[in-house]
């Protein structure tokens, strides 16, 4: 019997040497980088792009024309294109006028009673300043700030679809379904907003929130809601396909396939894009 | 007696193996083991029951010399509570739980907030914290069999953390050849829960299975207009899932060797893509050998593994962001003189690993070392003196402390008992106060602080208790002075750490002013024959709201203690016929009201140029449950109770606010499969 306990007690000092740090790391997950993702079907390329858009005061510019061309060029040569065509152009939230005012650029600083009142439909305005009119790059056609999006003269419809791998073959048989069905299917321009483009959250425990004044697509954007309170927000995800119309009439299917990075940070977009569709 | 013996021998913590002819009898004789039940049932106020942790040897309630409360299996089983914040708020007044910040549950302990309750399940320390207390929701009750409580600091023999108090959960053990019990309860916002409880109980070996499921869902809470605090507006409710074992060996009458695994899970759901998760995987292995009938050692190892991770839904990762691993090894020995007075004395080593991802370097790690000792005096029938001191060193920081205690027992007359005690209690600063740095969401940054101290308590009390012809009466009183007690301050912008953000709010970890607790506890209770059974028990605390050392008041989100709470409990047994048995009861406890001052909004600040605050009050309230359980046959348990009676909801949420959305009706069963066999 003194030996059973010798050797129990043996058995457990192994135990304790590996056990000191802890035990099961392998039912968690690591949070590897997520990469890009591109396939191509005659013309129509299909595509998963991730971006980090949790600056919040920059805008980030996507071209889907240019990708569609360059994933076709390039197909051939994935880990040239992975590695390289994913940097997409940002461009700062300006904060001051430096020129002419253009007549429509503001930010302005409300305080939306979330904590102590009647939630965001509930505000003041603190102070507006004349701002210089957002840069853009010269061709785009996504607009993303966090989890604003805004348009290049285009239209958003959304659908019910939840996956691009659902979608049917084409826009014109979407469309015929959707009338059958008696949907809408009237697309919705971008539209001036003054409260939802939140460019700065360092006060907003005092419930005051500076807000740019600029064109979003309201539609594509409830792709990502983010709600207060409670303090930190609530994102609230819609993981539908949204058809955008562009400036030159076609049309591309995208989705917001996430909106985490692997390591959970939140405004770390994987969005998917059919285009043409 | 034999009630006494009986749980005396299944009190693991220190379980005092019997000598060779007792142990082997209450291993194998079935009848033994009822007597021990039957006794447990007739000993209406419960001062035979065995109690381990207020000396770390068993002794009975009613002769122990530190006054220790005792929630029994009875207490537990009516309470219908389902983890250790419902029990402690009916059974016990000067107890109350709140919500920090992110909806994790606080405790308020006459005073003593939870990071100075030192939580023990089977004498074994929890691992991991959330705003600096533990995961009750670890604490279920469905494996506990009953509850011993020491209030006051109780370093001596516990080391860290028992500044306020110890309060130590021992799980179940099977008293029957087998048992099976399954039971469930429901009630609104789908509150779920279901349990399993199976033993096996064998000649030398016997084995308690559990397992506890519970879920209940968000809600929303209405407020009144014109806030003048942050109010909750959401409750973020959870799903648990708990499963432990507990196998014991005893080869031979001298030798008993219980091996313990268990798993914890919740997930709660604020972010409905991100749901975050807890675990905790616990497992340990205790040797107890009798060299002789006045001889005994005890070997522990334990392992205590909580984790916090994110679940990506939409990516299907799930991400670790939290770990905190306790290994420690205890060795504890015990000698009985021929008078009866026994010495303990004992050693831990424990190893602390902390990963969090808010953590100056993500990982830290120390260990720690302790030596105590405790003579058990017992110097005459009336009189009986307890003395101990421990040294504890942790190697963070090369940090040393001895604490004493001393206590004393005199018993005049049979039936009353006196106790005095004074006690040295500390809590040395977490590998968290020292090196966090977390952005809490904008609304400051935490900063550990490496140079903190520990906290240290010095704990007098007395009490008196009479018992008689099942009546029992206590009244007790305390006084704590706490000095450097360990807690964030007042919240302070320094420019210089980040001259981006100027105005960037910090707060920092400190040592805080010496403070002062003192109150009292009066309990009356009474057991008739006719069935009725009745206890009423009031606290008084008076806690010092604590300062920093300029006398600035601290970033307190908890609510102070409530001076005023009353606990009452009866309930009246009958049993109608050999198949039916029908137990009313009605519990509730009300208390008075409390101001706090709380931040407007962590950012507005007042004329002087600090935060303003506004005082909130916190109305007094009383929440009481109406229960009925009806025994049907030997197996069959029925509950209907109706939880808030009066459809108490407070007209603000503010932090500090019951979470009650009002009247709620709770439908329980309970079967006990051995039964329908026997």
């Amino acid at each position: 019997m003194k030996y059973f306990f010798l050797y129990s007690m043996l058995g457990l000092s192994v135990w304790i040497c590996s056990a000191c740090n802890g035990l099961f790391d392998g039912i968690y997950d690591e949070g590897s980088p997520t990469g890009n993702h591109s396939s191509s079907e005659g013309d129509t390329v299909s595509f998963s792009m991730y971006l980090d858009a949790t600056d919040w005061a920059a805008w980030y510019y996507v071209d889907i024309h240019a990708l569609r061309d360059t994933i076709l060029a390039l197909q051939e040569d994935s880990v040239s294109f992975e590695t390289d065509q994913w940097q997409f152009p940002s461009f700062p939230v300006p904060f001051d006028l430096t020129s002419a005012w253009d007549g429509y650029s503001y930010n302005r600083t409300y305080r939306f009673r979330v904590l102590t009142g009647g939630g965001l439909s509930d505000y003041e305005v603190l102070d507006s300043t004349q701002v210089d009119t957002q840069q853009e790059p010269s061709s785009w056609d996504l607009g993303i700030h966090r989890n604003n999006v805004r348009t290049n003269r285009g239209s958003v419809l959304a659908t019910s679809y939840t996956s691009m791998s659902s979608l049917p073959a084409t826009s014109e048989d979407l469309f015929g379904m959707m009338l059958a069905a008696g949907q809408d299917t009237a697309f919705t321009a971008d539209t001036y907003n003054e409260r939802d483009v939140w460019i700065d959250n360092k006060n907003m425990i005092a419930e005051k929130i500076p807000c740019q004044g600029i064109e979003v697509n309201e539609v594509l954007s409830t792709w990502l809601k983010i709600n207060i309170p409670p303090i930190p927000p609530t994102f609230t995800h819609r993981a539908n396909v949204f058809l955008l119309r562009m400036s030159d009439g076609t049309i591309a299917a995208v989705r917001l396939a996430n909106y985490l990075s692997p390591t959970g940070v939140k405004c770390c977009l994987t969005i998917e894009i059919k285009y043409p569709y | 007696m034999g009630g006494a013996l009986f749980l005396l021998m299944n009190c693991l913590p220190t379980e005092a193996v019997g000598n060779s002819e007792s142990v082997p009898r209450r291993f194998t004789s079935q009848a033994a083991a009822d007597s021990a039940y039957s006794d447990w049932e007739h000993d209406a106020v419960g001062l035979e029951a065995v109690v381990v942790t207020g000396t770390r040897t068993p002794k009975t309630l009613k002769d122990v010399p530190i006054q220790t409360r005792l929630i029994s299996p009875e207490d537990i089983r009516k309470s219908d509570a389902t983890n250790v914040q419902d029990l402690l708020e009916q059974e016990l007044p000067g107890v109350e739980f709140s919500k920090s910040y992110n909806q994790q549950t606080h405790l308020n302990f006459s005073g003593f907030g939870g990071q100075s309750v030192l939580f023990l399940v089977d004498g074994e320390r929890m691992a991991g914290e959330t705003m600096d207390d533990v995961d009750f929701a670890r604490l279920n009750m469905n494996s506990v069999e009953r509850i011993e409580i020491i209030k006051g600091a109780a370093s001596a023999l516990y080391g860290s953390n028992a500044t306020g108090g110890v309060i130590n959960l021992i799980t179940k053990q099977p008293k029957q050849k087998w048992t099976l019990n399954l039971n469930g309860r429901g009630s609104k916002h789908n509150e779920r829960r279901y349990g399993l409880n199976f033993g096996l109980n064998g000649t030398h070996v016997r084995n308690m299975l559990s397992f506890t499921g519970t879920n209940i869902d968000n809600y929303s809470f209405h407020n009144g207009p014109d806030q003048k605090a942050v109010v909750i507006s959401n409750f973020y409710g959870d799903e648990t899932w708990h499963v432990d074992d507990k196998l014991t060996w005893s080869p031979t009458s001298r030798l008993q060797i219980t091996a313990k695994a268990g798993y914890f899970f919740r997930q709660q759901v604020r972010t409905v893509t991100v749901p975050e998760r807890f675990r905790d995987f616990t497992g340990g292995l205790r040797g107890i050998y009798k060299f002789s009938d006045s001889d005994q050692l005890e070997v522990v190892y334990h392992f205590d593994q909580y984790d916090k991770s994110d679940y990506q839904k939409l990516s299907g990762l799930d991400v670790r962001d939290y770990s905190n691993v306790l290994n420690s090894v205890r060795a504890l020995y015990n000698h009985t003189f021929g008078q009866g007075d026994i010495l303990t004395v004992g050693a831990d080593c424990q190893h602390d690993y902390l990963f969090n991802k808010n953590l100056q370097g993500e990982e830290r790690e120390q260990d720690s070392f302790d030596a105590f000792a405790q003579y058990d005096w017992n110097i005459s029938d009336q009189w009986e003196l307890v003395s101990a001191i421990r040294y504890d060193y942790f190697s963070d920081g090369s940090e040393s402390r001895v604490t004493p205690k001393l206590s004393a027992r005199y018993k005049p007359l049979a039936d009353m008992c006196f106790r005095f005690g004074y006690g040295m209690g500390f809590r040395a600063p977490s590998l968290k106060e020292k090196y966090y740095n977390f952005d809490m969401a904008g609304i400051w940054i935490i900063q550990g602080n490496a140079g903190l101290v520990p906290e240290v308590s010095h704990n007098f009390n007395a009490s008196v208790e009479y018992s008689r012809w099942q009546y029992n009466f206590t009244l007790s009183g305390y006084y704590n002075q706490v000095k450097d007690r360990l807690a964030t301050g007042s919240p302070f912008v320094d420019s210089s750490i980040d001259p981006e953000h100027p105005d960037q709010l910090y707060l920092s970890y400190i040592n805080l002013k010496d403070y002062r607790t003192y109150g009292f506890d009066v309990s009356a209770g009474k057991h008739w024959s006719n069935g009725i059974s009745a206890r009423v028990s009031y606290a008084y605390v008076h806690e010092e709201l604590p300062t920093d050392a300029n006398g600035e008041s601290i970033n307190n989100q908890y609510v102070p203690a409530r001076s005023h709470s009353l606990s009452v409990r009866t309930d009246w047994e009958h049993r109608f016929t050999k198949h039916y048995a029908l137990t009313l009861g009605i519990n509730g406890r009300a208390l008075s009201g409390v101001d706090n001052l709380e931040f407007v909004d962590y950012r507005t600040k007042g004329d002087d140029g600090k935060l303003l605050r506004n005082e909130i009050h916190y109305d007094p309230y009383s929440v009481w449950k109406l229960s009925c359980m009806q025994q049907i046959g030997k197996a069959v348990r029925i509950t209907l109770a109706l939880d808030n009676l009066f459809n108490y909801k407070p007209d603000y949420y503010y932090l500090n606010a019951p979470l009650t959305d009002g009247i709620r009706l709770q439908v329980g069963a309970s079967i006990d499969v051995d039964a329908l066999f026997r």
